[in-house]
């Protein structure tokens, strides 16, 4: 497949919209108003996500209180949400840009 | 001491200075006037370095004096964005967590416009961390735009952005993750370069995310630019991302000329959703380019639809990893807006990190086939103007967005590539704030971007435009 035919229509939907993980910092306002931002498909899987955070900081030991529960939910929400079109994209042999060098 | 040497670029202090018609340590004084009168208003700097900067203008002088000129930036007072380390002068990098930081060594682009005799004057304010591109820190408070102070002075590098506006410093050095060089030289009416990954060292600058960060000048002219680029560019053992590729004379092709130089136009991404006064401002800008010899021609640029995501991936990922000893101890030391992108970091997959990366790889091929047709692309730096200071939201052409969202959208795809780009000023809106003109080439072909760039600057006056604050 060539780079250019890799595009999937998923890509123009994300195109036009105007939310992405940006949206939800600097003082947007706290939870109530950053779900006012989130797209419908990440609010519906919004409790599940939340949970599965949730279980993924007991998890780790990353301890990540009630009150930063919602908004980091959100936001690992959208982006997953906006990262269907990256996912999507055929990338053949490219292997990922790294700088290690071995010494 | 005359106020007016304080407001002159770097490539006309330099031939004062080295004809020893100018002092050093006066032109240091006039400056430090200035941050006096004026930084009450703008909070550019979050430290002012007076009495090392006295010491360092006297030793400039004492060497000058005594036949010993290192070059053009000998003597010329500059600011350092906090988040590069610097001996014995606390690194904050805006934020309360390296609050009380006092590093015992300089970061290598600090260390090299030492050698080559700059004046450190201070350290400028900066959105906290590097994480965001409005400079409302919650900490050091905002940095205000100096063409109107309601207005945020762009970012992550607004504090050396708004300083080199107002004359408050000659020169200001910068880092860039997402754009924040190139955003609030834009944002503020100055000329910023962001070089090449690996043509200045990161050693001794805090990361944001150490894959997509560059080191480079926020300055008043193009010549300044080429300059102070010049004496930061080049190998450094302490970075190994660094490229031992030799240096050019960044100022030989500054001619005014562009004859024969191909202008690619994109097809795609970064000419949509722009503010129509700024598309005018850039489609002139396009013309006059034209008009001193360049021809223009449209190029294909597809799949950078994807780079919002990309940067997402990569920063989020790469930020959270460096900040996770911080996050232990002092995490309630953090902004909420950084601590909220700090969190998500570490839930995000691995596997859309790695396809981030690896899709970098797709892009350099995207721009590789463009560059196959053109010497430079072309485009605007950003597609809105800056929101007042507490707004989140502004409007691109027919688009309302986030100013994270419009800040970023196209000044990234050349921290994903890497590719060296320009902001350089274009033009002003008819409410009076500056707009900026991005000049992109290939790697390391920074000659190129800046002869391009300065050539439009040689035949327009948008870059000696000064804010008026009072003065």
């Amino acid at each position: 497949m060539t780079p250019d035919a890799a595009l999937t229509p998923s890509i123009h939907r994300h195109r036009q919209k105007p939310i992405t993980r940006r949206s939800l910092l600097q003082g947007a306002g706290g939870a109530a108003s950053l779900s006012a931002l989130l797209a419908a498909s990440v609010l519906a899987q919004g409790p599940q996500l939340r949970e599965a955070i949730r279980q993924m900081s007991l998890m780790t030991e990353s301890a990540l209180p009630e009150r930063w529960l919602e908004p980091t939910t959100s936001l690992v929400g959208v982006i997953l949400d906006y990262s269907a079109s990256l996912r999507a994209l055929e990338l053949g042999e490219r292997e990922p840009a790294t700088f290690f060098v071995a010494r | 001491m005359d106020d007016k040497f304080a407001l002159l670029p770097l490539s006309q202090l330099a031939p004062l200075i080295r004809k020893k018609d100018l002092s050093p340590v006066e032109l240091l004084e006039a400056i430090l006037t200035r941050i006096e009168r004026f930084d009450s208003q703008l909070n550019s700097y979050i430290t002012v370095l007076a009495d090392s900067a006295r010491a360092e203008a006297r030793q400039a002088e004492k060497e000058i004096l005594n036949g010993h000129y290192r070059g053009p930036l000998h003597g010329i007072p500059v600011s350092i964005k906090d988040l590069f380390a610097t001996r014995g002068a606390r690194t904050t990098c805006g934020s309360k967590v390296l609050a009380d930081w006092v590093p015992d060594y300089d970061a290598t682009a600090v260390a090299r416009w030492r050698e080559a005799g700059a004046v450190i004057v201070g350290k400028t304010n900066m959105h906290e961390f590097a994480y965001g591109v409005t400079n409302n820190n919650p900490h050091y408070g905002p940095v205000r735009n100096p063409w109107d102070l309601e207005r945020v002075p762009g970012g992550s590098s607004g504090g050396s952005g708004a300083a080199v506006a107002a004359s408050l410093c000659t020169a200001s050095l910068g880092s860039d993750t997402g754009g924040s060089i190139r955003i609030p030289s834009a944002v503020c009416g100055v000329v910023g370069i962001k070089p090449t990954y690996g043509r200045v060292s990161r050693y001794g600058a805090i990361p944001l995310a150490w894959s997509i960060d560059h080191v480079g000048p926020l300055a008043k002219s193009v010549e300044d630019a080429a300059l102070l680029l010049a004496a930061l560019a080049g190998p450094d053992p302490k970075d190994t991302t660094g490229s031992d590729r030799p240096v050019p004379d960044y100022t030989q092709g500054l001619s005014g000329e562009v004859g024969g130089v191909r202008l690619g136009i994109p097809e795609q991404y970064f000419f949509e959703h722009v503010d129509p006064e700024i598309l005018t401002a850039v489609q002139q800008a396009i013309r006059s380019l034209e008009q001193l010899g360049a021809s223009a021609q449209p190029v294909s640029l597809p799949h950078l639809e994807n780079c919002a995501a990309m940067e997402a991936h990569i920063t989020l990922a790469e930020a959270t990893s460096y900040h996770e000893p911080h996050m232990r101890t002092r995490i309630d030391d953090y902004g909420d807006g950084v601590r909220i992108d700090l969190e998500a970091g570490r839930y995000l997959l691995a596997t859309d990190y790695v396809k981030s990366q690896r899709a970098r790889a797709l892009l350099l091929e995207v721009f590789g086939r463009a560059f196959e047709q053109v010497d430079v692309i072309v485009s605007p730096t950003l597609p809105a103007f800056p929101p007042l200071i507490g707004e989140l939201y502004v409007q691109s052409g027919d688009l309302r967005e986030h100013v994270i969202d419009a800040f970023l959208r196209f000044s990234i795809p050349y921290n994903l590539t890497g590719l060296p780009a320009i902001s350089v000023p274009c033009g002003f809106s008819s409410s009076g704030l500056p707009i900026g003109l991005q000049i992109a080439g290939r790697a390391f072909d920074e000659p190129t971007v800046l002869r391009v760039a300065h050539a439009y600057e040689a035949h327009t006056e948008w870059h000696l435009r000064k804010p008026s604050l009072g003065n």
